[in-house]
């Protein structure tokens, strides 16, 4: 009978406890509907925004796609560039060897033009000894055309003498001996042979 | 509002008051039935004898009963609160 007692008493006290348990069941049950409400509202707005991120996963889609295409493009102008770069590198190369060959050039010049400056130098330095020698030359000139002049002064005095010496052996053609014509004859002629030599071309010294 | 009820178990009339015609008249009809089972199976014993026995069968019943009862009530209730557990951590968790 005791045991009776006690199970019915425990077969309250579980009662109690499911009574509970359906109460506390019965006020979880009660939210759900506004929770559910809530819920759907944050799938709605979930939704929404899973919407709008579509819409901006395509439009980058879109501009990703846009920027792939820039960059293809981007790529084959910069092939271009760099084959316009080789070109240009090539051509710097032979402008380089140009500009070494003509500073190699240049190098030769100038060494040529500083041997002609010394040849200039010197051809001066000729040039100038040659001055101061067609100088002395002009005055040895002057004194030859001075003896000339005496020269010419003792030849016409000479011809004037024989002239004289002429009438006078016209005239005293027997006061002279045949050797002292012939002595006079000599006389005049080395004058005159001496005077042709001043006066010719050849004859300047 | 208490009515009294004529009821027969083994052949006996009994008056019997409740609130609850239909299910005394149940109860009174198994009764009856097992007391005339019993007898049948037992022919020549007392009806004493039999309403003990029927009234053992009764109380190990009862007995079974109020064990089935308690595990079953708080087998309920346990998985009732973890259902509530449950709900409450998913309310929670918003």
């Amino acid at each position: 009978m005791a045991d009776s007692k006690h199970t019915e008493a425990e077969i309250i006290q579980a009662r109690e406890r499911l009574a509970r348990a359906f109460t506390r069941l019965s006020t979880l049950v009660a939210g759900i509907p506004e929770r559910i409400q809530t819920l759907e509202r944050s799938r709605s707005d979930a939704n929404n925004r899973v919407k709008e991120a579509q819409t901006l996963l395509e439009k980058e889609r879109a501009i990703n796609a846009q920027r792939d295409s820039l960059s293809e493009s981007a790529k084959e102008q910069l092939q271009i560039a760099e084959e316009r770069i080789r070109d240009g590198q090539s051509l710097v190369s032979e402008r380089d060897a140009s500009i070494a060959e003509l500073h190699s050039t240049l190098s030769s010049l100038e060494k040529e033009l500083h041997k002609r400056d010394m040849e200039l130098a010197s051809s001066k330095e000729n040039v100038l000894s040659l001055e101061e020698r067609m100088l002395g030359l002009q005055d040895e000139n002057m004194q030859i055309v001075r003896q000339l002049e005496e020269l010419r002064e003792e030849r016409d005095r000479a011809t004037a003498e024989l002239q004289n010496k002429k009438s006078d052996e016209d005239a005293y053609a027997l006061k002279f001996t045949r050797d002292e014509r012939q002595q006079l004859l000599k006389t005049v002629d080395s004058l005159i042979q001496r005077v042709d030599e001043l006066t010719s071309p050849n004859g300047h010294h | 509002m208490a009515e009294s009820v004529k009821v027969t178990i083994l052949g006996s009339d009994y008056s019997l008051r409740t609130n609850d015609e239909s299910m005394l008249r149940e109860i009174a009809a198994e009764l009856d039935s097992e007391l005339k089972d019993l007898q049948n199976k037992l022919p020549g014993k007392s009806p004493t004898t039999l309403a003990v026995l029927t009234a053992l069968n009764s109380a190990e019943s009862l007995v079974h009963n109020q064990s089935h009862e308690l595990r079953e009530t708080n087998r309920l209730a346990s998985e009732i609160e973890g259902l509530c557990d449950e709900l409450e951590k998913v309310i929670a968790g918003k």
